[in-house]
């Protein structure tokens, strides 16, 4: 044994709940998990669609205002609700800050070389490219087809 | 040493496939919302009428697809709630994790079972 | 020659005389070529002989002199007074790891990670008797597969940038899993199976949420965050493959 004194006393900084806010990017990083509470939001408004739905008398010939009120409430003073759609629009602008940070982190877990033998690898852009045209796609798909199955 | 392999990759994948959904489908999908939440349709016409759900529920690839968008959703934002609230350094507990993950398969049960019920009343 | 001044406020911590650490600010002069490293040698020189830090190379090599400059982690050797003039600037030691004395960090923890990972190339079966020479060539796309990944100087920049290392750390992190996960994609290597175990963990790559401030802030560009994403690709392959043949 080493008969010098040790000084040693390292010192551990403690660690805040508010590490977040100090750094911009910690931040953004936060913000990003956060749209995940939108998106949960959208998921419910949409459950809660489907079980008004189910609530309905679903067994009449001709659906009238009486038969089909549980959904006709969701449709008319749920999401029709100025509060809901105030919430829905900032829905909109989480969900598509969600799929930007989504699309531009995408291409660090895509990592595939062009062809067999050379060295390059399949470009960055090309992998944010291909996500943003599937959004444009789907939209428009979605858009579509809700419209064109308008009864 | 190690700990024992984790059972993170279902989740995973399961998030991952939900974070395709919310960035690629569900902006298109709150449109389709707000336009219907704005244009209040009624029973038989209109965006979002009732005659105009009971079509889509009524097709199995629509109700599918509906079902798929709500699921992964679900999965994908009871995931990044568990370790949001990591990262807000709550401690770690089986509890929430159990709350979390069982509201996710709770929502994935209830609408499939509902669709499941409306598509057979409709057929 | 066209000198300036910096205020420039270090934190000191002495462990046989502090109880936390402390600041004190200096006013350095400054040219064009001044690095952050050469100003903490002035200082030395002309106002605090006691202040410590690490350092060896200075060309951003050894990766000794990690440090956090205006709260981001950063060589002190590769980072320049000129890029924040007009500011002021504030040295601290590495976040994330026991404060030793003054900017010197205690960062055993990360080393014990890296050796736990086992980096280094496991012979195969095959070419365990075979010449280097004929076991160990590599076509260009084979080297180029792993070469982002082999650049790491240890400096601990990323596990200082890591979150999920602050708050957990039994986290293996950053820079132990890139090199885990460089060492299993080498052609020349027949370690893998001995390594997924650590990938598989909790504590592998399932504690990584893909911040990805790790490889915003690596001075050698190695991008630790795709490697561990990369990493739970491989992991959760090799789960669903051991759901259906179980080892």
């Amino acid at each position: 044994m080493s008969e010098v004194k040790s000084y040693r006393k390292p010192y551990n900084p403690p660690v805040e709940a508010t590490w977040w806010t100090k750094n911009p990017f910690y931040t953004k990083y936060i913000l990003r998990e956060g749209t995940c509470l939108c998106a949960l939001f959208v998921a419910f408004e949409l459950l809660l669609g489907i079980f008004l739905f189910a609530m309905c008398d679903l067994d009449v010939e001709v659906a009238t205002a009486e038969s089909a009120a549980p959904y006709m409430w969701w449709v008319n003073s749920f999401i029709g609700n100025p509060i809901v759609i105030l919430i829905n629009l900032v829905c909109l602008g989480a969900t598509l800050f969600h799929a930007s940070t989504w699309f531009l982190l995408m291409p660090k877990a895509v990592r595939v070389f062009m062809n067999k033998n050379t060295t390059d690898l399949v470009p960055e852009t090309f992998t944010v490219i291909a996500l943003y045209s599937a959004l444009g796609g789907a939209t428009v798909v979605i858009l579509i087809a809700a419209f064109a199955s308008l009864p | 040493m190690h700990s024992p392999r984790s059972d993170e990759p279902i989740y995973w994948l399961l998030f991952g496939a939900g974070g395709m959904v919310v960035g690629i489908v569900l902006p298109s999908v709150i449109l389709v919302l707000l336009a219907a939440g704005i244009s209040s349709p009624d029973v038989a016409s209109g965006l979002l009428s009732f005659e105009h759900v009971k079509s889509m529920l009524g097709n199995w690839l629509v109700a599918l697809c509906i079902f798929g968008v709500i699921a992964l959703t679900a999965w994908h934002a009871f995931h990044r709630i568990f370790h949001t609230l990591h990262d807000l350094t709550v401690p770690p507990s089986k509890l929430f994790w159990f709350a979390l993950y069982g509201g996710a398969a709770a929502m994935t049960f209830i609408c499939l079972a509902l669709q499941f019920l409306i598509y057979c009343k409709l057929w | 020659m066209d000198q300036k001044t910096m205020k420039i406020t270090v934190v000191r911590y002495r462990p046989e005389q502090d109880d936390k650490p402390w600041e004190q600010t200096f006013d350095v002069p400054y040219i064009h070529e001044t690095s952050v490293l050469e100003a903490l040698f002035y200082i030395k020189d002309h106002f605090e002989p006691s202040l410590s830090f690490r350092w060896s190379c200075r060309m951003a090599v050894c990766g000794s002199c990690g440090m956090m400059v205006n709260g981001v982690p950063h060589l002190a050797c590769k980072t320049f007074l000129r890029d924040y003039e007009g500011k002021d600037m504030r040295i601290a030691p590495l976040d994330n790891f026991p404060i030793e004395r003054d900017l010197v960090v205690d960062i055993s923890d990360l080393i014990e990670k890296i050796e736990r990972i086992k980096p280094y190339i496991i012979p195969t079966e095959k070419n365990k008797n075979m010449p280097l020479t004929k076991a160990y060539r590599q076509t260009p796309q084979q080297m180029e597969a792993y070469r982002q990944f082999a650049q790491c100087i240890n400096c601990g920049c990323c596990y200082a940038a890591c979150p999920q290392y602050k708050i957990n750390k039994e986290f293996i992190g950053p820079a132990a899993l890139t090199l885990l996960y460089r060492y299993n994609i080498d052609n020349r290597d027949g370690g893998k199976a001995l390594r997924m175990p650590y990938l598989n963990a909790e504590e592998g790559v399932w504690s990584c949420t893909f911040v990805g401030y790790c490889s915003e802030v690596c001075p050698k560009h190695v991008d630790p965050s795709s490697a561990i994403q990369l990493g739970k690709k491989m992991s959760a392959t090799d789960y669903v493959i051991r759901m259906f043949k179980p080892e």
